[in-house]
């Protein structure tokens, strides 16, 4: 018997289920291909964090819109996936980070995103656990924060409800081509045939790119988190720090999260000593510094995760002239999960109308060859003749099936 | 062979069908919800005793080695090669199902106020509101559920239900989700990927952690 799909996606972290639960919405049953378990990378490792502030501003309509599905998102999948929307902080220390933070803020209230800035006084009125060292910050009251692993179970569980098939614990070792074009997926368990695959893989998606012979500046970061034993409420906002050095919350549950990069530096080194060269001590002293007041909380887990950090710090989104039938939607370089139920929408309307209601034309792969924007096959509502060449519609998708 | 433990139900269950006294082996631990049923109806246990080679038959509780212990004794330890035997005592049907009622009210009251609606539906077992992760207090069912729902993994079973992400780290109940898991797959518990272990082995004081 063949074994046919119309959709193949080829990761099943929130990005491939979300894309998968849209898409059977509108009556096309995808298969998605994982080869740990759902949501079992970044999506089950990451911060939970759902904001706007401090995005990129390309990636702001995005950003806003995705806020407003995640306030809807309760109903939509009929989960409760812990979402909270309370704020976000991102704390600055000195004048410096001050005057920075000031002419980024100007720039995505131009964006249209509403967002303040706050002196030291203001912050402690919102919260008053901050440390001394903080001078300011920015203050987004629309952002939040919510569960990853929830929202990633909540779209595979819809999207398998209505009719979305997920193989997990399966690879994907080949991407057969005809003619240039894309005919079928191979696994290490089966054979599909299929001329539509999205690569939705995450750190990845270079791996799974290179099978068509395509190739995008990703490389993988790594990142550590832990999370404390459960408290008392304190505080419900998200924080991050004006330069990105770690970032945390009080979960739902009682702990708290707190998280960092390779770019906690400052803390690697205190005082001229070298200290242990992994970052979990390194997030303890900043939240230390941060929130004294959680000087005698207990660290009961740490943990890492990789993150597809692109060159430019941007997702690649969209068709390709050069594989027609493979799609990106890939390399969402640490702050994917705020955007997932957007993403997963645009792809869905990509895939069955060759158009998306938001622009994602900067998202291109195009952008890292030369071409401009404008020449971009994805770009804004425009249904370019590249799309339209393996625009799924024509071929009479089971959508009205 | 007579049952190495007794629990309340077992007792009402021998009050129902009539019997005035109950065997078992002669170790047997016996719950203390039995116990107070045994006590308060005056059911007459008889433990049987270890046999020439160590074994344990029913046939030999009248022989020589068993003997009376005062009734509402506690629990003999196990090596006491005892039985216990309670005041017979005769009572009416109406009386046994009082008894019965009160047990089971009483089962009922631990499993908690879901009880009514879950325990009758026929696909879930019994014992679905044990309580696995004790931390997170996530119980059976929940576990089941994720698994039935395509959560084929100790480290997916942990994200979606949270069994295992409390105080303990799953160090209590990683070994029965890997039961529970194996079940449902039906494998052997030592084929199932044990979740992925981290630091720090037990809670860490953020204080002391800053120093590393």
């Amino acid at each position: 018997m063949r074994n046919t799909a119309d959709v193949v996606i080829v990761g099943g972290g929130v990005m491939g289920c979300a894309i998968a639960y849209y898409l059977a919405k509108e009556g096309v049953k995808s298969v998605v291909i994982e080869k740990s378990d759902i949501g079992g990378e970044a999506s089950g490792s990451n911060g939970g964090g759902v904001r706007q502030s401090a995005r990129n501003l390309k990636e702001m309509p995005l950003a806003m819109e995705s806020i407003r599905m995640y306030g809807e998102l309760r109903e939509e999948l009929g989960m409760d996936v812990e979402y909270v929307r309370k704020g976000n902080l991102r704390l600055c220390t000195n004048e410096q980070e001050m005057a920075d933070m000031k002419k980024s803020v100007e720039k995505q209230q131009e964006a249209g995103l509403d967002l303040q800035m706050l002196d030291r006084k203001e912050v402690l009125d919102i919260n008053p656990y901050i440390g001394d060292m903080v001078v300011g910050a920015s203050y987004c009251a629309t952002d939040g924060h919510a569960n990853p692993f929830l929202v990633t179970y909540a779209f595979f569980l819809k999207a398998k409800s209505l009719g979305a098939r997920f193989c997990t614990q399966e690879e994907v070792i080949e991407i057969r081509m005809q003619k240039g074009r894309v005919t079928a997926v191979v696994t290490d368990k089966q054979v599909i045939e299929t001329d539509l695959v999205i690569n939705a893989a995450g750190v990845s998606g270079r791996k799974v790119a290179n099978l068509v012979g395509l190739d995008i500046p990703l490389k993988p970061v790594f990142s550590e988190a832990l999370i404390t034993e459960p408290y008392p409420p304190l505080f419900p906002q998200m924080f991050g720090h004006a330069r990105g050095l770690f970032y945390g919350r009080q979960t739902v549950h009682g702990p708290f999260f707190w998280g960092g990069f390779v770019g906690t530096e400052q803390y690697i080194h205190r005082e001229g000593k070298p200290l242990f060269h992994f970052i979990g001590p390194a997030i303890s002293r900043a939240v230390l510094d941060y929130f004294p007041v959680l000087k005698n909380i207990h660290v009961i887990r740490m943990w890492s995760g990789l993150i597809a950090a692109m060159a430019d710090g941007l997702p690649v989104l969209g068709f390709t002239e050069e594989v027609p039938g493979f799609v990106f939607c890939t390399g969402f370089s640490g702050h994917g999960f705020g955007l997932a139920p957007v993403i997963g929408l645009l792809l869905s309307q990509l895939i069955l109308d060759c158009t998306t209601s938001l622009p994602i034309g900067d998202f291109c792969y195009g952008r890292f060859f030369g071409g401009n924007n404008q020449d971009c096959a994805c770009l804004g509502n425009e249904v370019c003749t590249t799309q339209a060449a393996v625009c799924p519609n024509k071929r009479q998708l089971a959508r009205n099936a | 062979m007579a049952p190495m433990f007794v629990f309340a139900e077992d007792v009402a269950k021998a009050i129902r069908e009539g019997k005035k006294e109950i065997i078992v082996s002669e170790n047997a631990r016996i719950s203390s919800a039995a116990l107070d049923l045994i006590k308060e109806k005056g059911v007459r246990v008889v433990r049987g005793s270890a046999g020439k080679d160590g074994s344990e038959t029913e046939s030999n509780t009248d022989g020589p080695a068993a003997q009376a212990m005062p009734a509402g004794e506690e629990t003999p330890r196990p090596g006491e090669s005892a039985a216990t035997e309670t005041q017979g005592k005769s009572f009416s049907e109406e009386e046994v199902e009082i008894i019965v009622n009160k047990v089971l009210s009483r089962f009922r009251e631990l499993k908690g106020r879901e009880s009514a609606q879950t325990v009758d539906a026929p696909s879930v077992a019994e014992d679905d509101d044990l309580v696995i992760c004790r931390c997170e207090e996530i119980t059976k069912g929940e576990i089941k559920e994720a698994i039935r729902n395509g959560m084929k993994t100790l480290n997916g079973i942990k994200r979606v239900t949270r069994a295992g992400m409390g105080l303990c780290q799953g160090q209590t109940c990683q070994r029965l989700v890997t039961q529970i898991l194996a079940s449902e797959l039906g494998v052997s518990p030592g084929e199932v990927t044990p979740t992925t272990a981290r630091a720090p082995v037990r809670p860490l004081k953020l204080t002391a952690f800053a120093t590393g």
